[in-house]
């Protein structure tokens, strides 16, 4: 089948950089160009990236190469539904980052735009092309440990938002300005809005919805941030798993304005854990796990240095695949919505202070 | 509980202690006829030192404190969260305000926030095997680092030997003077001969009655998925 002729918008998602290696090299792709959204990302692109056009306009780039089939929207969630127009009125594929947007009625608008134009929207959720959880899913599948009983799981990073400003400010990250609870100086946009995989990883492992769900948002470890960094939320799915899940910024970072060596204060940038606790037994896994250490440049600090980042491989076959046999995303819009509802109904039980029913 | 009391009565001798204390199971001493909560995962050295570190400014600002327990199928899910919801609040010398429980069985986990607005995440399963070793981690998280019983990129904690040969084994030994013991087994110990030497029964009189409370506001808030406040 002829390669894929595909693009990126705006450059400024954290996840950007994650695809400048798979764009190239997947002999079933063919990088036709990007557009920036400002001169820093572009700076950024054109340091690490050479031979693909680089537009300084979104327009002006889809107007000089009708020949686009896809695109990547490397962009702040506050950007989505507009860039998928944009994409939609010339009937062009799309990869959206991993929040489409959390205003369900702009969630809605994105579902009937795809529909209406018979496009592929794929979500960015690239822990599913990881083979920790390909591993755990099996074993789940094959009831190693009897009937699951509870999910407990880490999504947790530092935080971006030195090095991607935009997931600092509320009304980029979130969508609007929403106090995260009275008498909080702190906006809803924070680490929550940065960490989706484990709400939507654990729907696929207890094949189950969210049933009841309760939050609370801890005092920051960043107190300059205007968004929360700490949080913790535990519940029960319909068919009785109860779960805990962490989608915190609690690994500290160098407040670097590009992401490079020396980024982490703490030995680890992120973790991924999921415990799985059945009627007979336990799995716990490390989805990031095992790494080689160092304490070398630039901070002689003792630092984990990652061994596997190729999730984005699987995650374009499976977006090749999806495109040319015209195939239902694994995570499509309609399957993440309850994902993004269940993101909202966190920040609702940290507002009112009490679980909430789904 | 033969053995115990032997290394007890060695220290109480040792040291010329003459309060009179036999250890009656576990989790309690009887000192002059009255029985008293040991509280002894305070005297095991991985807490003691998580507590002069979350106490003694090395962390500045904490936020958070995450706790998870893996025992034995079939123990009591609420003793192993008594034993939690102590270590949050003497290590973190603060009283829990809020406590939220979802149960589900052999499993519960817990969120329970402190006067100080300290969140404490708990969860528990119960689902190892007889004869496994509980399987735990102690997070604590402050605008200032983190300090944590288990070793960064690991899931489960070291031991201090491990052997490979016609049977792989691992030790891990950590009393001089109560050799032979396991963690929790000196922990017990230690924790009779403080009380005997020390006479403050009261400290501990008290703590088991608020943590009685606490979990009985756990199971309360586990039966209908509701936040209690105490």
């Amino acid at each position: 089948m002829k390669p894929l002729k595909i693009a990126m918008m705006s450059m400024t998602h954290g996840h950007t950089r994650k695809y400048y290696q798979v764009l190239k090299e997947n002999p079933k792709l063919d990088w036709v160009a990007v557009s920036t959204a400002n001169d820093t990302v572009k700076e950024i692109f054109l340091n690490s990236v050479e031979g693909i056009p680089c537009y300084d306009s979104e327009i002006e780039m889809l107007d000089a190469h009708p020949e686009i089939e896809a695109v990547v929207l490397a962009s702040e969630n506050s950007d989505h539904l507009r860039q998928m127009k944009l994409c939609a009125e010339r009937g062009i594929h799309i990869l959206s980052m991993k929040i489409p947007t959390f205003d369900m009625e702009e969630y809605d608008e994105m579902i009937e735009l795809v529909e209406k134009n018979n496009l592929v929207c794929q979500i960015e959720l690239e822990m599913h092309y990881n083979p920790v959880i390909l591993r755990l899913k099996e074993l789940v599948k094959n009831n190693e440990i009897g009937e699951l009983k509870s999910f407990n799981a880490t999504n947790i990073t530092l935080s971006p938002v030195w090095a991607f400003p935009w997931q600092g400010v509320p009304e980029k990250s979130y969508g609007k300005r929403v106090q995260i609870k009275e008498g909080d100086h702190r906006f809803r946009g924070g680490a929550l809005c940065d960490h989706p995989h484990i709400f939507d990883m654990i729907r696929h492992m207890t094949n189950s919805d969210f049933d009841t769900i309760y939050a609370e948002v801890a005092p920051n470890i960043r107190p300059d941030l205007e968004e929360e960094d700490m949080l913790s939320v535990i519940g029960k799915m319909k068919n009785g798993v109860v779960f805990s899940l962490d989608p915190s910024w609690s690994k500290m970072e160098e407040r670097l304005p590009v992401p490079g060596p020396g980024w982490e204060v703490f030995p680890k940038r992120m973790e991924v854990n999921i415990t799985l606790n059945g009627e007979n037994g336990s799995v716990m896994a490390d989805c990031f796990g095992p790494n080689v250490y160092h304490n070398g440049c630039p901070n002689d600090r003792y630092t984990v240095q990652y061994t596997y980042f190729d999730e984005w491989v699987g995650l374009i076959d499976e977006f090749y695949d999806n495109i040319r046999n015209n195939k239902l995303p694994l995570i499509n819009l309609k399957w993440h919505k309850k994902t993004i509802e269940v993101m909202n109904a966190v920040y609702e039980s940290i507002s009112t202070g009490a679980p909430v029913k789904l | 509980m033969i053995k115990l009391q032997e290394k007890l009565d060695f220290l109480l001798d040792k040291y010329q202690v003459e309060t009179k204390a036999v250890i009656k199971d576990l989790n309690t001493v009887t000192i002059d006829g009255k029985d008293i909560s040991l509280l002894s995962h305070r005297y095991q050295r991985q807490f003691i030192e998580l507590k002069n570190i979350a106490l003694g400014g090395t962390l500045v600002g904490i936020s958070v404190m995450r706790v998870a327990r893996i025992i034995e199928k079939g123990e009591d899910l609420y003793k192993a969260l008594y034993r939690e919801l102590d270590l949050c609040q003497w290590i973190l010398n603060d009283e829990i305000k809020q406590i939220t429980v979802m149960e589900n069985g052999n499993v519960l986990n817990a969120i329970a926030t402190t006067k100080s607005d300290i969140v404490c995440t708990i969860e528990v399963s119960a689902t190892l095997k007889k004869g496994e070793r509980p399987i735990e981690k102690h997070e604590i998280i402050s605008e200032r680092g983190i300090a944590c019983d288990v070793v960064v990129d690991a899931q489960l904690k070291q031991d201090s030997i491990y052997v490979y040969g016609t049977e792989n084994k691992k030790y891990t030994d950590v009393d001089f003077e109560l050799y032979g013991l396991s963690i929790e087994e000196i922990a017990v110990v230690r924790s009779a001969f403080a009380l005997a030497q020390k006479k403050n029964y009261d400290e501990n009189i008290a703590a088991d009655k608020q943590l009685n409370n606490l979990v009985q506001a756990a199971e309360k808030s586990a039966k209908n998925c509701e936040r209690v406040v105490l």
